[in-house]
């Protein structure tokens, strides 16, 4: 009984602490958040910004972890706060979507211009290929018009 | 067929490189139309726009004071020159109530908690609007902070000041204004 004890005992220490590890690491830093916002007056990532405004931006944010907010809700605090420009990455929403499928399209594109020149390669050396007879093949190829031209 | 297919890929593909061009260089310009106009002579007119009052629930509407001359001014907690303009609006406040003239500061580009606490520290009583996402400030052409625009009684732009104002600025235009019939 007691060593059924000590093993739930130990057991339930197992997951408390694990528990304890998995919520620090899922916990929102202002590390996490800087690089996807922007510095409203300067235009730049907030990590790499030092003016007055990134600094409320970043007291905002602390304090908005503070409450015990997420990552997407801190995001969505800051967009009502400064709107969408706010945000490192547009919204993928209207005209925004451009900036999503616009590589994705260019890249297509791309690949299907690669496909296009290589199909045009292979077909340009089949031709060659064929341009090419050996001497054996040429005279096969002589002998047989050579009897074609005799039947007419 | 192939050929004029190509010719048409390519000429899409250049229209929208130079369509995102255009797009970014015009999104990133300034608007300066009003500094233009009033270099001309003209009154432009006030930019229509609804913000977000900055401390009450009701609408803030910069086009609620046609009728009356009005002092905007766009700042932000954060600009060391915006509050000390803030003080000397706070010190005009009384005076230009009494001459008629209405004041509404725009917190723009400023966290709403921070700029209406300044505004509850510096006692303010005139309305507060809060621009958050820098609409009413791209409709003004607003690059730096301070910046403070007149507006006369018929709603248009009569002058305006990309900078601190002082005493004798405000006092110069207010004048002239408040003398203008409708």
């Amino acid at each position: 009984m007691n060593q059924v004890t000590g093993f739930l005992a130990v057991v339930l220490m197992s997951l408390g602490l694990c528990l304890a590890i998995a919520s620090t690491s899922l916990a929102t830093t202002l590390a996490d958040i800087e690089p996807e916002v922007m510095c409203v007056e300067c235009g730049t990532p907030l990590n790499v910004s030092t003016s007055a405004v990134a600094e409320r931006e970043r007291a905002f944010i602390r304090r908005q972890i503070a409450a015990g907010k997420g990552k997407s809700e801190i995001k969505q605090a800051l967009t009502n706060e400064f709107g969408p420009a706010v945000l490192a990455l547009p919204q993928a929403q209207g005209f925004n979507w451009f900036a999503y499928l616009g590589p994705i399209g260019a890249v297509a594109m791309a690949c299907c211009a690669v496909v296009m020149i290589l199909r045009r390669g292979r077909r340009a050396a089949a031709v060659r290929r064929e341009g090419s007879l050996s001497l054996r093949e040429r005279q096969r190829l002589e002998d047989e018009i050579r009897g074609f031209d005799g039947q007419l | 067929m192939l050929r004029l297919l190509k010719i048409t890929l390519t000429l899409c593909a250049l229209g929208g490189i130079g369509a995102l061009f255009t797009y970014g260089v015009s999104a990133k310009r300034t608007d300066q139309s009003l500094d233009s106009k009033l270099a001309a002579g003209k009154r432009p007119t006030l930019p229509a726009l609804n913000l977000q009052p900055l401390v009450a629930e009701k609408g803030c509407s910069l086009t609620a004071y046609r009728g009356r001359v009005t002092v905007i001014n766009f700042w932000a907690s954060w600009c060391e020159s915006c509050r000390e303009e803030l003080k000397l609006l706070a010190h005009l406040q009384h005076r230009l109530s009494r001459r008629g003239v209405a004041v509404v500061g725009v917190a723009t580009k400023d966290v709403s908690e921070d700029a209406a606490a300044l505004v509850a520290k510096m006692g303010l009583r005139y309305e507060q609007c809060h621009d958050g996402d820098s609409r009413g400030a791209r409709a003004f052409g607003v690059t730096g902070l301070p910046e403070t625009f007149i507006i006369d009684r018929m709603g248009k732009v009569a002058a305006l000041k990309r900078g601190p104002i002082t005493t004798e600025w405000l006092d110069m235009h207010i004048t002239r204004l408040t003398k203008e019939k409708v």
